[in-house]
């Protein structure tokens, strides 16, 4: 719990010093490009080859176990859109690529810090944080939206060639949005902002904190990893709960 | 000047520093020599406030660096930086991209080029640190301290685990910006450096100061 609590508050205090990096030594355009195309862009076919399995899974079960119990699946392909929008697409969507981008940058970071890296350019006036954490931070939180909408896409699409060839039904209803409000859109980028936003915190978090060798790189890597994803399913919670609460 | 007033530093059950006493002068090179693990680190740790003393007092340029709180120590490293033993330039930035870390208008008011130019770098300002060998890199986070004006480096073995040429150049370049008036203290345990370099030299031997003065009583101490 206490370390729990511990990593929770590092990771804002990372947050609130990496704002005030950007504000006082602004973003260096490039190496965000750079960090939008490793943590983003990098991250695109697997979002998209997970989301294109996840959707065909989905609807097979969902469909086959519909057609048993209900009878009626006229309505499951709208529920299924709906869902994998606000729900199934911004979550995976962060798993995925925190599994991906929190390894890279617990990794980089963490070995830089055994390297005695960090402290070098802490001890020659530069600012960490400016320089590592910021362009990712930005980076992550642009594309996060983005590999979103690639899920969405792949979800869906998988899911409606799925139905209309293995099922011979109307799969084309699964990319129907007749059942989706502007709530529901709204709740999935919010998700995929916050998640955005902290998959890059922890991994920075863990690899900033790497100390001594090899073996601090690797359980930085693991924490990280496991800390992002254990932290998208809580955003995703948190998320979910106060926008049932407000009504959206 | 660098003072270190009976300092202990303590990690765990290890005793490093006990009662240490010792001076470093601003002018020219002072070499801090001793056997592995005696502590020569620490005291450049403790000179910049990376580490607090157990008990004892480190000043530095007039400063008691062991109670001053992290914003003024900023000021301190910026004036008397310190150079770590490992790598300490990113890979993906270029020479001068890397020195201009220190200083964001560096680049821009041509002072990041000028510092390479005293390193004797300014003709490879372009190119990445994974495409120069281990002394330009060396050599470039050198000019990296420079940009912020110090008047005294702390560097913690510059030359380890560089070839002789490589170690060289580095030598040469301490050389010339001790001619030009910038003072250093370097961790070191290459006595032919020491023999060709060194102005002055602190030996801590048991967690104390051995020698410390001008290098030709310590030549002579260690030869008789």
């Amino acid at each position: 719990m206490r370390e729990l609590l511990r990593v929770t508050g590092a990771t804002a205090v990372l947050f609130a010093r990496t704002l005030g990096s950007i504000r006082r030594e602004g973003l260096s355009f490039k190496e965000t490009l750079v960090q939008a195309h490793a943590l983003g862009a990098s991250s695109a076919w697997l979002v998209g080859m997970g989301m294109t399995f996840f959707g065909v899974v989905m609807t097979s079960i969902a469909y086959a176990q519909a057609r048993k119990y209900v009878g009626n699946v006229t309505i499951l392909g709208p529920a299924y859109f709906e869902l994998i929008v606000r729900e199934f697409a911004p979550m995976m969507t962060a798993l995925l690529t925190a599994s991906r981008s929190a390894a890279a940058t617990s990794a980089e970071l963490g070995a830089m810090s055994v390297n005695e890296q960090v402290e070098a350019l802490e001890l020659s006036a530069a600012d960490p944080i400016a320089e590592l954490v910021a362009p990712r931070l930005v980076a992550s939180v642009l594309s996060m939206p983005a590999l979103m909408v690639i899920g969405i896409a792949s979800g869906s699409i998988s899911a409606a060639l799925s139905i209309t060839y293995l099922f011979h039904a109307d799969g084309w209803s699964f990319v129907d949005p007749r059942f989706l409000e502007p709530g529901d859109v709204l709740c999935a980028f919010v998700k995929s902002i916050l998640c955005g936003a902290f998959i890059p915190l922890m991994a920075s978090v863990r690899g900033l904190g790497a100390r001594g060798g090899a073996a601090a790189v690797g359980d930085a890597v693991t924490l990280g990893v496991v800390g992002a994803c254990m932290g998208c399913l809580v955003i995703d919670f948190l998320v979910a709960a106060t926008f049932l609460v407000i009504g959206l | 000047m660098i003072a270190f007033d009976q300092v202990q530093k303590s990690f765990g059950e290890l005793t490093v520093l006990s009662g240490l006493s010792a001076q470093i002068p601003l002018t020219g090179l002072t070499f801090i020599v001793g056997q592995s693990g005696s502590g020569k680190s620490v005291l450049c740790r403790l000179a910049v406030g990376l580490l607090r003393p157990d008990s004892g007092a480190v000043t530095t340029m007039g400063q008691r660096v062991d109670t001053l709180p992290e914003r003024e120590l900023q000021k301190v490293r910026a004036t008397s930086p310190y150079l770590v033993q490992g790598p300490a330039l990113l890979d993906w930035l270029s020479l001068e991209d890397n020195v201009a870390l220190a200083s964001r208008d560096s680049k821009r008011d041509g002072r990041a080029l000028a510092a390479l130019e005293r390193v004797g770098l300014a003709e490879l300002a372009g190119r990445l640190p994974p495409a120069v060998g281990p002394g330009i890199r060396k050599r470039a986070a050198i000019a990296r301290a420079l940009v912020l004006a110090p008047r005294f480096l702390l560097l913690d073995e510059p030359t380890t685990g560089l070839d002789r040429d490589a170690a060289t150049q580095v030598n040469e370049t301490l050389d010339r910006l001790r001619d030009e008036g910038l003072g250093a203290a370097l961790v070191s345990h290459d006595y032919r450096a020491l023999d060709a370099l060194a102005d002055h030299v602190l030996e801590v031997r048991d967690g104390k100061a051995g020698y410390q003065g001008a290098k030709s009583g310590f030549l002579k101490a260690t030869t008789v």
